[in-house]
Protein backbone atom coordinates (compact mmCIF):
# COMPACT_ATOMS: atom_id res chain seq x y z
CA UNK A 1 0.00 0.00 0.00
CA UNK A 2 3.17 2.29 -0.38
CA UNK A 3 4.33 4.67 -3.04
CA UNK A 4 7.76 4.34 -4.54
CA UNK A 5 9.90 7.28 -6.53
CA UNK A 6 12.39 6.19 -8.98
CA UNK A 7 15.12 9.17 -9.51
CA UNK A 8 18.02 8.27 -12.26
CA UNK A 9 20.52 9.49 -13.94
CA UNK A 10 20.21 8.63 -17.56
CA UNK A 11 21.60 5.11 -18.12
CA UNK A 12 21.78 3.75 -14.50
CA UNK A 13 19.38 1.49 -15.41
CA UNK A 14 16.52 3.09 -12.97
CA UNK A 15 13.70 2.58 -15.62
CA UNK A 16 14.53 -1.34 -15.68
CA UNK A 17 14.78 -1.49 -11.40
CA UNK A 18 11.65 0.54 -11.59
CA UNK A 19 9.59 -1.71 -13.71
CA UNK A 20 10.70 -5.10 -12.13
CA UNK A 21 9.98 -3.05 -8.46
CA UNK A 22 6.13 -2.87 -9.80
CA UNK A 23 5.86 -5.76 -11.80
CA UNK A 24 7.22 -8.05 -7.95
CA UNK A 25 4.78 -5.36 -6.15
CA UNK A 26 1.63 -5.40 -8.29
CA UNK A 27 1.96 -2.11 -8.29
CA UNK A 28 0.91 0.34 -11.05
CA UNK A 29 4.41 2.06 -13.01
CA UNK A 30 4.04 5.31 -13.92
CA UNK A 31 5.95 6.89 -16.17
CA UNK A 32 5.98 9.14 -18.96
CA UNK A 33 3.56 8.12 -21.57
CA UNK A 34 1.24 7.04 -18.22
CA UNK A 35 1.41 10.91 -17.13
CA UNK A 36 1.03 12.61 -20.91
CA UNK A 37 -2.13 10.15 -21.01
CA UNK A 38 -3.64 12.03 -17.70
CA UNK A 39 -2.39 15.13 -19.32
CA UNK A 40 -3.88 14.91 -22.40
CA UNK A 41 -7.30 14.80 -20.50
CA UNK A 42 -6.95 18.67 -19.61
CA UNK A 43 -6.44 19.66 -23.24
CA UNK A 44 -4.67 18.60 -26.34
CA UNK A 45 -2.39 21.79 -25.99
CA UNK A 46 -1.23 20.60 -22.67
CA UNK A 47 -0.12 17.23 -24.47
CA UNK A 48 1.79 19.27 -26.94
CA UNK A 49 3.89 21.74 -24.93
CA UNK A 50 4.33 18.68 -22.49
CA UNK A 51 6.02 16.76 -25.26
CA UNK A 52 8.13 19.82 -25.55
CA UNK A 53 8.93 20.71 -22.32
CA UNK A 54 9.43 17.79 -20.18
CA UNK A 55 12.38 16.87 -18.83
CA UNK A 56 13.87 20.43 -20.75
CA UNK A 57 15.56 22.95 -19.51
CA UNK A 58 13.58 25.96 -20.37
CA UNK A 59 14.92 29.22 -21.51
CA UNK A 60 15.05 32.52 -19.80
CA UNK A 61 11.43 33.21 -21.56
CA UNK A 62 10.11 29.75 -21.40
CA UNK A 63 10.87 29.87 -17.32
CA UNK A 64 8.42 32.59 -16.88
CA UNK A 65 6.11 31.92 -19.43
CA UNK A 66 2.34 30.37 -19.20
CA UNK A 67 2.73 27.60 -20.86
CA UNK A 68 5.70 26.61 -18.73
CA UNK A 69 4.51 27.12 -15.09
CA UNK A 70 0.83 25.57 -16.29
CA UNK A 71 3.02 22.51 -17.26
CA UNK A 72 4.59 21.86 -14.50
CA UNK A 73 1.55 22.34 -12.13
CA UNK A 74 -0.10 20.19 -14.43
CA UNK A 75 2.22 17.19 -14.10
CA UNK A 76 2.45 18.08 -10.45
CA UNK A 77 -1.58 17.92 -9.98
CA UNK A 78 -1.18 14.35 -12.20
CA UNK A 79 1.62 12.86 -9.92
CA UNK A 80 -0.33 13.69 -7.12
CA UNK A 81 -3.63 12.31 -8.37
CA UNK A 82 -1.65 9.06 -8.86
CA UNK A 83 0.14 8.82 -5.64
CA UNK A 84 -3.19 8.57 -3.71
CA UNK A 85 -4.09 5.69 -5.65
CA UNK A 86 -1.22 4.01 -3.53
CA UNK A 87 0.78 0.96 -4.95
CA UNK A 88 2.78 3.15 -7.59
CA UNK A 89 6.08 3.31 -8.64
CA UNK A 90 6.37 6.52 -9.94
CA UNK A 91 9.58 7.19 -12.38
CA UNK A 92 11.41 10.54 -12.22
CA UNK A 93 9.77 14.01 -12.72
CA UNK A 94 10.32 15.19 -8.58
CA UNK A 95 8.38 12.61 -7.50
CA UNK A 96 10.52 12.45 -4.43
CA UNK A 97 9.79 16.41 -3.48
CA UNK A 98 6.40 16.71 -4.38
CA UNK A 99 6.34 13.09 -2.01
CA UNK A 100 9.14 14.37 0.67
CA UNK A 101 6.41 14.31 3.33
CA UNK A 102 4.64 11.35 3.25
CA UNK A 103 6.41 8.82 5.20
CA UNK A 104 4.68 6.11 3.40
CA UNK A 105 6.20 6.94 -0.02
CA UNK A 106 10.13 5.40 -0.41
CA UNK A 107 12.81 8.03 -2.17
CA UNK A 108 15.02 6.37 -4.17
CA UNK A 109 17.65 7.44 -6.32
CA UNK A 110 19.56 5.60 -8.63
CA UNK A 111 23.12 6.56 -10.18
CA UNK A 112 26.16 5.18 -12.14
CA UNK A 113 29.49 6.31 -12.79
CA UNK A 114 29.41 7.52 -16.23
CA UNK A 115 31.39 4.79 -17.78
CA UNK A 116 28.74 2.36 -16.84
CA UNK A 117 26.06 4.74 -18.17
CA UNK A 118 27.97 5.42 -21.30
CA UNK A 119 28.07 1.34 -22.12
CA UNK A 120 24.68 1.25 -21.19
CA UNK A 121 22.95 3.67 -23.36
CA UNK A 122 25.81 3.06 -26.58
CA UNK A 123 24.03 -0.65 -26.03
CA UNK A 124 20.53 0.29 -25.18
CA UNK A 125 20.13 2.69 -28.16
CA UNK A 126 22.95 1.12 -30.92
CA UNK A 127 25.31 3.98 -31.20
CA UNK A 128 29.05 4.38 -30.71
CA UNK A 129 30.86 5.84 -27.43
CA UNK A 130 30.93 9.54 -28.69
CA UNK A 131 27.73 9.57 -28.99
CA UNK A 132 26.51 7.74 -26.13
CA UNK A 133 28.34 10.61 -24.22
CA UNK A 134 26.77 13.52 -26.27
CA UNK A 135 23.41 11.81 -25.32
CA UNK A 136 24.03 11.42 -21.07
CA UNK A 137 25.68 14.77 -21.19
CA UNK A 138 22.95 16.38 -22.98
CA UNK A 139 20.27 14.81 -20.72
CA UNK A 140 21.93 14.93 -17.66
CA UNK A 141 22.48 18.82 -17.98
CA UNK A 142 18.86 19.06 -19.52
CA UNK A 143 17.14 16.75 -16.64
CA UNK A 144 19.01 18.53 -13.58
CA UNK A 145 18.20 22.11 -14.69
CA UNK A 146 14.32 21.12 -15.27
CA UNK A 147 14.65 19.88 -11.81
CA UNK A 148 16.34 22.40 -10.20
CA UNK A 149 13.89 25.11 -12.25
CA UNK A 150 10.98 23.65 -11.09
CA UNK A 151 11.85 22.39 -7.55
CA UNK A 152 15.45 24.65 -6.99
CA UNK A 153 17.35 21.51 -5.59
CA UNK A 154 20.29 19.93 -6.78
CA UNK A 155 19.01 16.68 -7.88
CA UNK A 156 21.58 14.47 -5.92
CA UNK A 157 21.72 15.76 -2.76
CA UNK A 158 21.05 13.01 -0.13
CA UNK A 159 18.51 14.97 2.03
CA UNK A 160 16.13 14.89 -0.71
CA UNK A 161 15.68 10.54 -1.05
CA UNK A 162 15.60 7.59 1.59
CA UNK A 163 18.14 5.46 -0.45
CA UNK A 164 20.71 6.14 -3.34
CA UNK A 165 22.05 2.83 -4.93
CA UNK A 166 25.05 3.08 -6.83
CA UNK A 167 24.40 0.63 -9.76
CA UNK A 168 28.42 0.08 -10.62
CA UNK A 169 28.95 -2.70 -7.84
CA UNK A 170 25.18 -3.39 -7.08
CA UNK A 171 23.55 -5.49 -10.00
CA UNK A 172 19.77 -4.71 -11.10
CA UNK A 173 18.43 -7.25 -9.18
CA UNK A 174 19.90 -6.84 -6.02
CA UNK A 175 18.89 -2.92 -5.86
CA UNK A 176 15.51 -4.23 -6.88
CA UNK A 177 15.46 -6.92 -3.61
CA UNK A 178 16.58 -4.09 -1.40
CA UNK A 179 14.01 -2.04 -2.70
CA UNK A 180 11.21 -4.31 -1.96
CA UNK A 181 12.85 -5.65 1.45
CA UNK A 182 12.09 -1.98 2.49
CA UNK A 183 8.43 -1.88 1.56
CA UNK A 184 6.82 -3.72 4.50
CA UNK A 185 8.56 -0.93 6.78
CA UNK A 186 7.08 1.83 4.41
CA UNK A 187 3.60 -0.06 4.96
CA UNK A 188 3.67 0.76 8.31
CA UNK A 189 3.84 4.16 7.66
CA UNK A 190 0.36 4.83 6.59
CA UNK A 191 -1.55 5.94 9.19
CA UNK A 192 -4.88 8.03 8.73
CA UNK A 193 -2.69 11.48 9.28
CA UNK A 194 -0.27 10.72 6.31
CA UNK A 195 -2.57 10.14 4.12
CA UNK A 196 -5.05 12.90 4.91
CA UNK A 197 -1.71 15.07 4.40
CA UNK A 198 -1.45 13.73 0.66
CA UNK A 199 -5.18 14.35 0.36
CA UNK A 200 -3.96 17.93 1.25
CA UNK A 201 -1.18 18.14 -1.01
CA UNK A 202 -3.01 16.56 -3.53
CA UNK A 203 -5.64 19.55 -2.99
CA UNK A 204 -3.54 22.40 -3.12
CA UNK A 205 -1.67 20.89 -6.67
CA UNK A 206 -5.56 20.52 -8.14
CA UNK A 207 -6.13 24.45 -7.05
CA UNK A 208 -2.62 25.22 -8.10
CA UNK A 209 -3.11 24.01 -11.09
CA UNK A 210 -6.42 24.71 -12.37
CA UNK A 211 -5.53 28.42 -11.81
CA UNK A 212 -2.48 28.21 -13.65
CA UNK A 213 -4.10 25.99 -16.94
CA UNK A 214 -7.17 28.92 -17.06
CA UNK A 215 -5.99 31.47 -19.88
CA UNK A 216 -7.98 34.02 -18.41
CA UNK A 217 -5.48 34.54 -15.55
CA UNK A 218 -1.84 35.18 -15.67
CA UNK A 219 -0.38 35.35 -12.12
CA UNK A 220 3.39 33.71 -12.18
CA UNK A 221 3.57 34.74 -8.30
CA UNK A 222 0.96 32.41 -7.52
CA UNK A 223 1.79 30.30 -4.61
CA UNK A 224 -1.29 27.17 -3.09
CA UNK A 225 -0.82 25.49 -0.05
CA UNK A 226 -3.06 23.44 2.25
CA UNK A 227 -2.04 24.66 6.08
CA UNK A 228 -3.84 21.65 7.40
CA UNK A 229 -6.85 23.61 7.78
CA UNK A 230 -7.49 25.62 4.82
CA UNK A 231 -6.01 26.18 1.15
CA UNK A 232 -4.12 29.16 1.14
CA UNK A 233 -3.45 31.52 -1.33
CA UNK A 234 -0.71 33.76 -1.70
CA UNK A 235 0.76 35.82 -4.69
CA UNK A 236 0.18 39.27 -6.11
CA UNK A 237 -2.63 39.81 -8.59
CA UNK A 238 -3.02 42.84 -11.52
CA UNK A 239 -6.06 44.03 -9.97
CA UNK A 240 -9.58 43.08 -8.42
CA UNK A 241 -10.66 41.68 -11.05
CA UNK A 242 -8.06 39.15 -11.59
CA UNK A 243 -8.23 38.37 -7.80
CA UNK A 244 -11.67 37.61 -7.80
CA UNK A 245 -11.45 35.48 -10.97
CA UNK A 246 -8.42 33.44 -9.49
CA UNK A 247 -10.63 33.09 -5.99
CA UNK A 248 -13.65 31.94 -8.13
CA UNK A 249 -11.39 28.96 -9.93
CA UNK A 250 -9.86 27.88 -6.32
CA UNK A 251 -13.39 27.75 -4.71
CA UNK A 252 -14.81 25.86 -7.35
CA UNK A 253 -11.89 23.16 -7.37
CA UNK A 254 -11.31 23.42 -2.94
CA UNK A 255 -15.02 22.17 -3.42
CA UNK A 256 -15.50 21.81 0.81
CA UNK A 257 -12.42 22.91 1.87
CA UNK A 258 -12.12 26.53 2.77
CA UNK A 259 -10.11 28.98 1.55
CA UNK A 260 -7.67 31.43 2.65
CA UNK A 261 -6.63 34.23 0.60
CA UNK A 262 -3.96 36.24 1.23
CA UNK A 263 -3.64 37.74 -2.50
CA UNK A 264 -2.53 41.11 -2.53
CA UNK A 265 -3.35 43.55 -5.33
CA UNK A 266 -0.58 44.92 -7.02
CA UNK A 267 -0.25 48.64 -6.24
CA UNK A 268 -2.39 48.28 -2.85
CA UNK B 1 33.71 -12.61 3.91
CA UNK B 2 32.82 -9.12 2.67
CA UNK B 3 33.87 -5.30 4.62
CA UNK B 4 31.45 -2.62 4.70
CA UNK B 5 32.69 0.94 5.10
CA UNK B 6 30.53 3.51 6.58
CA UNK B 7 30.99 6.91 6.19
CA UNK B 8 28.77 9.15 8.14
CA UNK B 9 27.89 12.93 9.05
CA UNK B 10 27.52 13.44 12.79
CA UNK B 11 24.16 12.81 14.34
CA UNK B 12 22.85 10.82 11.42
CA UNK B 13 23.36 7.58 13.72
CA UNK B 14 26.18 5.97 11.60
CA UNK B 15 28.24 4.52 14.19
CA UNK B 16 24.96 3.13 15.82
CA UNK B 17 24.55 1.27 12.19
CA UNK B 18 27.45 0.57 12.30
CA UNK B 19 27.73 -1.29 15.23
CA UNK B 20 24.96 -3.02 14.68
CA UNK B 21 25.57 -4.30 11.28
CA UNK B 22 28.74 -5.56 12.87
CA UNK B 23 26.65 -7.29 15.82
CA UNK B 24 24.52 -9.13 13.50
CA UNK B 25 26.98 -10.29 11.24
CA UNK B 26 29.53 -11.22 13.90
CA UNK B 27 32.33 -8.61 12.46
CA UNK B 28 34.70 -6.97 13.83
CA UNK B 29 33.94 -3.14 14.26
CA UNK B 30 36.45 -0.78 13.62
CA UNK B 31 36.54 2.74 14.58
CA UNK B 32 38.59 5.39 16.14
CA UNK B 33 39.98 2.91 19.11
CA UNK B 34 40.96 -0.10 16.57
CA UNK B 35 42.60 2.53 14.14
CA UNK B 36 44.55 4.20 16.79
CA UNK B 37 45.75 0.44 18.23
CA UNK B 38 47.03 -0.06 14.81
CA UNK B 39 48.73 3.05 14.38
CA UNK B 40 50.34 2.54 17.55
CA UNK B 41 52.55 -0.12 16.50
CA UNK B 42 54.58 1.78 14.80
CA UNK B 43 55.27 3.61 17.86
CA UNK B 44 53.61 5.87 20.81
CA UNK B 45 54.70 8.99 18.90
CA UNK B 46 52.41 8.67 16.34
CA UNK B 47 49.71 7.72 18.47
CA UNK B 48 49.80 10.54 19.85
CA UNK B 49 50.12 12.43 16.71
CA UNK B 50 47.06 10.04 15.85
CA UNK B 51 44.88 11.63 18.35
CA UNK B 52 44.88 14.87 17.27
CA UNK B 53 45.56 13.75 13.61
CA UNK B 54 42.56 11.33 13.13
CA UNK B 55 39.36 12.40 11.38
CA UNK B 56 41.21 16.22 12.11
CA UNK B 57 41.31 18.71 8.76
CA UNK B 58 44.99 19.50 8.67
CA UNK B 59 45.92 23.09 8.63
CA UNK B 60 48.49 24.53 6.03
CA UNK B 61 51.17 23.35 7.80
CA UNK B 62 50.04 20.29 8.76
CA UNK B 63 49.80 18.98 5.21
CA UNK B 64 52.93 19.26 4.24
CA UNK B 65 54.65 17.91 7.75
CA UNK B 66 55.54 14.64 8.10
CA UNK B 67 53.65 13.60 11.12
CA UNK B 68 50.38 14.18 8.57
CA UNK B 69 51.35 12.29 5.77
CA UNK B 70 52.62 9.69 8.23
CA UNK B 71 49.79 9.14 10.07
CA UNK B 72 47.59 9.43 6.78
CA UNK B 73 49.86 6.44 5.58
CA UNK B 74 49.28 4.96 8.58
CA UNK B 75 45.48 4.65 8.45
CA UNK B 76 45.47 3.79 5.20
CA UNK B 77 47.76 0.64 5.83
CA UNK B 78 45.52 -0.23 8.84
CA UNK B 79 42.20 -0.45 6.96
CA UNK B 80 44.20 -2.42 4.16
CA UNK B 81 45.20 -4.73 6.79
CA UNK B 82 41.66 -4.77 8.31
CA UNK B 83 40.08 -5.32 5.17
CA UNK B 84 42.11 -8.09 4.50
CA UNK B 85 41.30 -9.94 7.28
CA UNK B 86 37.63 -9.38 5.64
CA UNK B 87 34.16 -9.41 8.39
CA UNK B 88 35.13 -5.90 9.13
CA UNK B 89 32.83 -2.95 9.44
CA UNK B 90 35.30 0.05 8.96
CA UNK B 91 33.47 3.35 9.84
CA UNK B 92 35.05 6.65 8.20
CA UNK B 93 38.56 7.76 7.28
CA UNK B 94 38.09 7.45 3.64
CA UNK B 95 37.87 3.48 3.67
CA UNK B 96 35.24 3.93 0.46
CA UNK B 97 38.23 5.80 -1.71
CA UNK B 98 40.70 2.98 -0.28
CA UNK B 99 38.44 0.22 -0.85
CA UNK B 100 36.89 1.28 -4.57
CA UNK B 101 38.46 -1.49 -6.63
CA UNK B 102 37.55 -4.03 -4.29
CA UNK B 103 34.06 -5.80 -4.97
CA UNK B 104 33.81 -7.34 -2.09
CA UNK B 105 33.38 -4.38 -0.38
CA UNK B 106 30.30 -2.27 0.16
CA UNK B 107 30.45 1.32 0.73
CA UNK B 108 27.88 3.58 2.40
CA UNK B 109 27.23 6.51 3.48
CA UNK B 110 24.86 7.56 6.28
CA UNK B 111 23.34 10.84 6.63
CA UNK B 112 20.44 13.40 7.53
CA UNK B 113 18.93 16.69 6.83
CA UNK B 114 21.31 19.28 9.09
CA UNK B 115 18.18 20.19 11.02
CA UNK B 116 17.45 16.58 12.39
CA UNK B 117 21.07 15.83 13.24
CA UNK B 118 20.96 19.11 15.46
CA UNK B 119 18.03 17.68 17.15
CA UNK B 120 19.79 14.10 17.72
CA UNK B 121 22.90 15.68 18.98
CA UNK B 122 21.23 18.05 21.39
CA UNK B 123 19.41 15.23 23.14
CA UNK B 124 22.00 12.71 23.17
CA UNK B 125 24.81 15.38 24.31
CA UNK B 126 22.43 17.29 26.49
CA UNK B 127 23.40 20.53 24.91
CA UNK B 128 21.02 23.27 23.60
CA UNK B 129 20.57 23.75 19.81
CA UNK B 130 22.91 26.19 19.34
CA UNK B 131 25.92 24.44 20.77
CA UNK B 132 24.89 21.15 19.15
CA UNK B 133 24.82 22.67 15.56
CA UNK B 134 28.33 24.22 16.38
CA UNK B 135 29.47 20.66 17.02
CA UNK B 136 28.03 19.16 14.09
CA UNK B 137 29.19 22.02 11.84
CA UNK B 138 32.67 21.48 13.33
CA UNK B 139 32.67 17.61 12.98
CA UNK B 140 31.19 17.52 9.41
CA UNK B 141 33.61 20.32 8.17
CA UNK B 142 36.45 18.27 10.06
CA UNK B 143 35.84 15.45 8.52
CA UNK B 144 35.38 16.54 4.96
CA UNK B 145 38.45 18.44 4.88
CA UNK B 146 40.75 15.67 5.94
CA UNK B 147 39.01 13.62 3.18
CA UNK B 148 39.22 16.72 0.22
CA UNK B 149 42.76 16.84 1.53
CA UNK B 150 44.12 13.11 1.44
CA UNK B 151 41.28 12.18 -1.54
CA UNK B 152 40.61 15.13 -3.47
CA UNK B 153 36.55 14.43 -2.82
CA UNK B 154 34.15 15.78 -0.65
CA UNK B 155 32.72 13.03 1.11
CA UNK B 156 29.15 13.87 0.30
CA UNK B 157 29.13 12.97 -2.90
CA UNK B 158 26.84 9.59 -3.61
CA UNK B 159 28.87 8.86 -6.37
CA UNK B 160 31.70 7.57 -4.21
CA UNK B 161 29.67 4.93 -2.18
CA UNK B 162 27.20 1.91 -3.33
CA UNK B 163 24.41 3.15 -0.94
CA UNK B 164 23.42 6.05 0.60
CA UNK B 165 20.91 6.15 3.33
CA UNK B 166 18.93 9.35 4.24
CA UNK B 167 17.77 8.62 8.60
CA UNK B 168 15.58 11.60 8.69
CA UNK B 169 13.21 9.32 7.37
CA UNK B 170 15.10 5.80 7.53
CA UNK B 171 15.11 3.85 10.98
CA UNK B 172 18.53 2.90 12.15
CA UNK B 173 16.95 -0.68 11.78
CA UNK B 174 15.71 -0.29 8.42
CA UNK B 175 19.12 0.94 7.13
CA UNK B 176 20.78 -1.64 9.45
CA UNK B 177 18.94 -4.49 7.64
CA UNK B 178 19.17 -2.89 4.65
CA UNK B 179 23.29 -3.37 4.52
CA UNK B 180 22.89 -6.70 5.80
CA UNK B 181 20.44 -7.59 2.97
CA UNK B 182 23.32 -6.80 0.68
CA UNK B 183 26.27 -8.40 2.51
CA UNK B 184 25.26 -12.20 0.44
CA UNK B 185 25.68 -10.29 -2.94
CA UNK B 186 28.99 -8.55 -1.93
CA UNK B 187 30.27 -12.23 -0.38
CA UNK B 188 30.07 -13.53 -4.07
CA UNK B 189 32.13 -10.81 -5.29
CA UNK B 190 35.34 -12.02 -2.90
CA UNK B 191 36.80 -13.99 -5.85
CA UNK B 192 40.26 -15.41 -5.72
CA UNK B 193 41.38 -12.14 -8.59
CA UNK B 194 39.06 -9.70 -6.21
CA UNK B 195 41.21 -11.09 -3.30
CA UNK B 196 44.49 -11.30 -4.80
CA UNK B 197 43.63 -7.13 -5.56
CA UNK B 198 42.95 -6.43 -2.33
CA UNK B 199 46.38 -7.93 -0.96
CA UNK B 200 48.20 -5.66 -3.76
CA UNK B 201 46.73 -2.86 -2.56
CA UNK B 202 47.60 -3.28 0.99
CA UNK B 203 51.20 -4.02 0.43
CA UNK B 204 51.79 -1.20 -1.14
CA UNK B 205 49.92 0.40 1.30
CA UNK B 206 52.18 -1.21 3.82
CA UNK B 207 55.49 -0.17 2.08
CA UNK B 208 54.02 2.92 1.80
CA UNK B 209 53.51 3.81 5.40
CA UNK B 210 56.74 2.12 6.39
CA UNK B 211 59.20 4.51 4.19
CA UNK B 212 56.63 7.70 5.29
CA UNK B 213 57.07 6.77 8.93
CA UNK B 214 61.17 6.37 8.64
CA UNK B 215 62.58 8.58 10.94
CA UNK B 216 65.92 8.29 8.53
CA UNK B 217 63.87 9.20 5.33
CA UNK B 218 61.93 12.23 4.65
CA UNK B 219 60.62 11.55 0.66
CA UNK B 220 56.88 13.68 0.65
CA UNK B 221 56.37 12.92 -2.65
CA UNK B 222 56.29 9.67 -2.67
CA UNK B 223 54.28 7.16 -4.46
CA UNK B 224 53.73 3.53 -4.03
CA UNK B 225 51.47 1.30 -5.88
CA UNK B 226 50.91 -2.12 -6.80
CA UNK B 227 50.31 -2.64 -10.97
CA UNK B 228 49.36 -6.24 -10.75
CA UNK B 229 52.98 -7.50 -11.29
CA UNK B 230 55.27 -5.17 -8.96
CA UNK B 231 55.24 -2.72 -6.37
CA UNK B 232 56.46 0.47 -8.16
CA UNK B 233 57.69 3.24 -6.09
CA UNK B 234 58.36 6.63 -7.23
CA UNK B 235 59.36 9.98 -5.66
CA UNK B 236 62.23 12.22 -5.62
CA UNK B 237 65.03 10.78 -3.42
CA UNK B 238 67.61 13.66 -2.10
CA UNK B 239 70.38 11.30 -2.04
CA UNK B 240 71.76 7.87 -3.17
CA UNK B 241 71.90 6.55 0.54
CA UNK B 242 68.23 8.10 0.96
CA UNK B 243 66.98 6.01 -1.99
CA UNK B 244 68.67 3.14 -1.00
CA UNK B 245 67.24 3.09 2.46
CA UNK B 246 63.64 3.68 0.48
CA UNK B 247 64.76 0.18 -1.53
CA UNK B 248 65.63 -1.67 1.42
CA UNK B 249 62.13 -1.03 3.12
CA UNK B 250 60.64 -1.09 0.23
CA UNK B 251 62.19 -4.85 -0.36
CA UNK B 252 61.90 -6.30 3.53
CA UNK B 253 58.11 -5.40 3.54
CA UNK B 254 57.64 -6.67 -0.15
CA UNK B 255 58.24 -10.07 0.30
CA UNK B 256 58.47 -12.60 -2.78
CA UNK B 257 56.72 -9.25 -4.74
CA UNK B 258 59.14 -7.65 -7.05
CA UNK B 259 59.77 -4.25 -6.67
CA UNK B 260 60.40 -1.80 -9.43
CA UNK B 261 61.90 1.12 -8.72
CA UNK B 262 60.41 4.99 -10.88
CA UNK B 263 62.75 6.93 -8.16
CA UNK B 264 64.57 10.06 -9.75
CA UNK B 265 67.84 11.07 -7.85
CA UNK B 266 67.29 15.13 -7.19
CA UNK B 267 69.92 17.03 -9.62
CA UNK B 268 70.20 13.78 -11.35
Amino acid sequence: MAIVTISRECGAGGEEIGREVARKLKYEYVSKSTIYRDIEKHGEQWLKWGMELDDHAPSIWERYDRSFAGYVSLLEHCIYELALKNNVVILGRGGNWLLQEIPYALRVRIIAPMEDRIRLVSDREGVNREAAEKILRFSDHERSIFLKKAYHRDWSHPDDYDMTFNTSHLGRDEVVKLILDEIPARDKQITPEAQERLRQLALAARVNSDIRTDFHVFIPTLEVVHDGTAIVLRGVSRDLKQQGRVLEIARRSAGATGIRSELHVRGT
Amino acid sequence: MAVVTIARTGGSGGEEIGKAVAQKLGYEYIGKNMILKGVEVRGEQWLEWGKQLDEHGPSPWERFDRSFTGFVSLVESCIYGFALENNKVITGRGGNFLLKDVPFALRTYITAPVEERIRRVSDREHVNMETARRMIGFSDHERSSYLHTVYHRDGADPEDYDMVFNTGSLSVDEVARQILDEIPAREKQATPEAQEKLRQLALAARIKADILTDFQVFIPTLEVVHDGEAIVIQGVAHSLKQQERVLEIARRAAGTDRIRSLLNLRGA
